[in-house]
């Protein structure tokens, strides 16, 4: 049996009284893209924090390729976060040369030439770009590392259409066979068909984990249909 | 990576304070510029007229605004240094700092080292401007003013001729302490805004100048305590000193004597300082590794 990617036993995260995640245990398999797919507050985001150790769990224990949180995992994760996490005054440029600083997995060919795909302009400063602009570059160098681990945390909820397909083909084109891609998301027709597995949690606990095709054959439903189901209000 | 963190620190710092040592050079220019003038002026024979009285008031207010530039300049510096600190670790910036492949005591290593080089730098500018304004602002006659620095190097003669190259010992130790003192200091604001950072949700500036003065009544208690084990204190073998054994003509005794009575106090508030830092050092690391909670 092939080691996990990320490996969750008894992990659980309060914020005072109110638990995000409760006793969640689950284990990724490594080469698959996978959705992480909750209403509003489900501990969604809590999951892909804790994997980044940006949070400290409060139970349990969190493994990324078996290491806790630590520098080995964080060589071994890419990680795009919700918000924008980039030093507003550094230019795009100055963005790029900084990942591949630090980054020795960062591929810095790829990434000039998504963003030219993307029409980024490579001179200007991050604070003078849109929201959306703001997320595509974030996006090409998260996507652009050779990572173990990619946590993409609502990657395309402030980009249009067209680049949302961009970027999701450039999901499937970039990541390798012993990789993982854990999408969270909202948008779950949009991403549906780049998804090869999926899990459904709800109050900080696992509901479902299943492959997008056993679902379909089994069932023969969507996901997002099927979400629509599970999580009916 | 630690060469990496602090050269990308250091940028980043660099970019918004060069400006502000700018200032402060060209403050001490305008200065200087302007003292020199009213000197001349004052011993000029010119017929005073309105006019001329004005510029006088005017060059002189011009070396109140050096005074004014350092003291802000210095402020500043401070600030920038502690808001990079912050939002670098504690806001959205946080969130790259902490996914990069390095370790926790490497990001404050690299924090308290840029912090450290600026200080320095910022310190070495208000040294050049000072001499800038006494050397060339303070003539009264020719164009520069040489006495000051006659009058140190004769006095370093003196120093020297009496108690030799021995004199550089305290000067070294006082050295140590003002360095070990100032990476204390920063440390104590950076302990301050990750303490006030993790605790509280909304209000953590407020929270961390809260508990800045918390860390700091602890460490008055622990000094405090510590100084009684240590027994004594340096104004009472200071006080039994005059009158009885300092009362020497020989200069080089007097010195021994004074030097002598006054290294186990040295070594006791260096030991102090350091144990003091290194906690700082080692309980910001222990938050920032085990406590961290960025939302």
């Amino acid at each position: 049996m092939s080691e996990a990617i990320l490996e969750c036993k008894g992990l659980s995260k309060c914020f005072g009284p109110n638990a995000a995640l409760h006793d969640l245990s689950i284990s990724l398999p490594a080469g698959k893209i996978i959705g992480l797919l909750g209403p509003n507050g489900s501990g969604k985001t809590t999951l892909i924090k804790l994997a980044c150790g940006l949070l400290t769990p409060t139970e349990g224990e969190i493994r990324v390729c078996g290491y806790k949180p630590g520098i080995e995992s964080k060589a071994l994760v890419s990680y795009l976060p919700e918000r924008t996490y980039l030093p507003d005054w550094m230019t795009v440029l100055e963005c790029i040369e900084f990942f591949q600083d630090f980054y020795s997995d960062f591929d810095i060919d790829r990434a000039t030439s998504m963003l030219q795909s993307l029409q980024v302009p490579a001179n200007a400063r991050m604070k003078t770009l849109s929201k959306g602009t703001k997320e595509k570059v974030q996006l090409v160098l998260v996507m652009s590392r050779h990572a173990k681990l990619y946590l993409l945390d609502e990657p395309i909820g402030g980009v249009d259409p067209a680049a949302r397909d961009y970027i999701l083909g450039t999901i499937l084109k970039n990541y390798c066979e012993d990789s993982t891609v854990l999408i969270s998301t909202h948008l779950i027709a949009d991403v549906e068909k780049i998804l090869d597995e999926f899990m459904f949690i709800q109050n900080g606990q696992l509901v479902s984990y299943a492959s997008t095709d056993s679902l379909r054959e089994d069932l023969g439903k969507s996901i997002d249909q099927y979400f629509r189901e599970v999580f009916r209000c | 990576m630690l060469g990496k963190l602090i050269k990308h620190d250091f940028t980043s710092l660099s970019r918004v304070l060069f400006p502000t040592q700018l200032a402060v050079l060209s403050a001490t220019i305008l200065a200087t510029l302007g003292f020199a003038f009213n000197i001349r002026a004052g011993y000029s024979n010119l017929q005073t007229s309105g006019l001329f009285n004005l510029i006088r008031v005017i060059t002189g207010f011009l070396s109140g605004i050096m005074v004014v530039a350092i003291i802000a300049a210095s402020i500043l510096v401070a600030f920038i240094i502690f808001q990079h600190f912050y939002k670098n670790l504690m806001c959205g910036e946080g969130y790259l700092t902490f996914t990069l492949p390095v370790t926790t005591s490497e990001i404050l290593w690299s924090k308290l080292i840029t912090a450290m080089i600026w200080t320095i730098i910022s310190s070495v500018v208000i040294f050049i401007c000072v001499n800038i304004f006494v050397l060339f602002g303070t003539a009264e006659s020719g164009f520069l003013n040489t006495e000051a620095y006659r009058e140190i190097g004769k006095m370093i003669h003196e120093v020297n001729v009496t108690i030799g190259a021995r004199v550089a010992w305290p000067i070294l130790e006082f050295a140590l302490l003002v360095f070990i003192g100032t990476a204390s200091s920063i440390l104590q604001v950076y302990l301050a805004l990750i303490i006030g950072g993790i605790v509280s949700q909304k209000h953590k500036i407020l929270a961390a100048i809260g508990f800045y003065f918390v860390i700091q009544i602890a460490v008055s208690i622990l000094s405090t305590i510590a100084q009684f084990f240590m027994g004594g204190s340096m104004v009472k073998t200071m006080e039994s000193l005059t009158g009885g054994a300092l009362d020497t003509q020989n200069g080089l005794e007097a010195y021994n004597i004074l030097f002598g009575a006054v290294q186990p106090y040295f070594w006791f508030y260096l030991a102090l300082t350091i144990v003091i830092t290194a906690g700082f050092f080692i309980l910001s690391h222990y938050f920032l590794k085990n406590k961290l909670n960025l939302e």
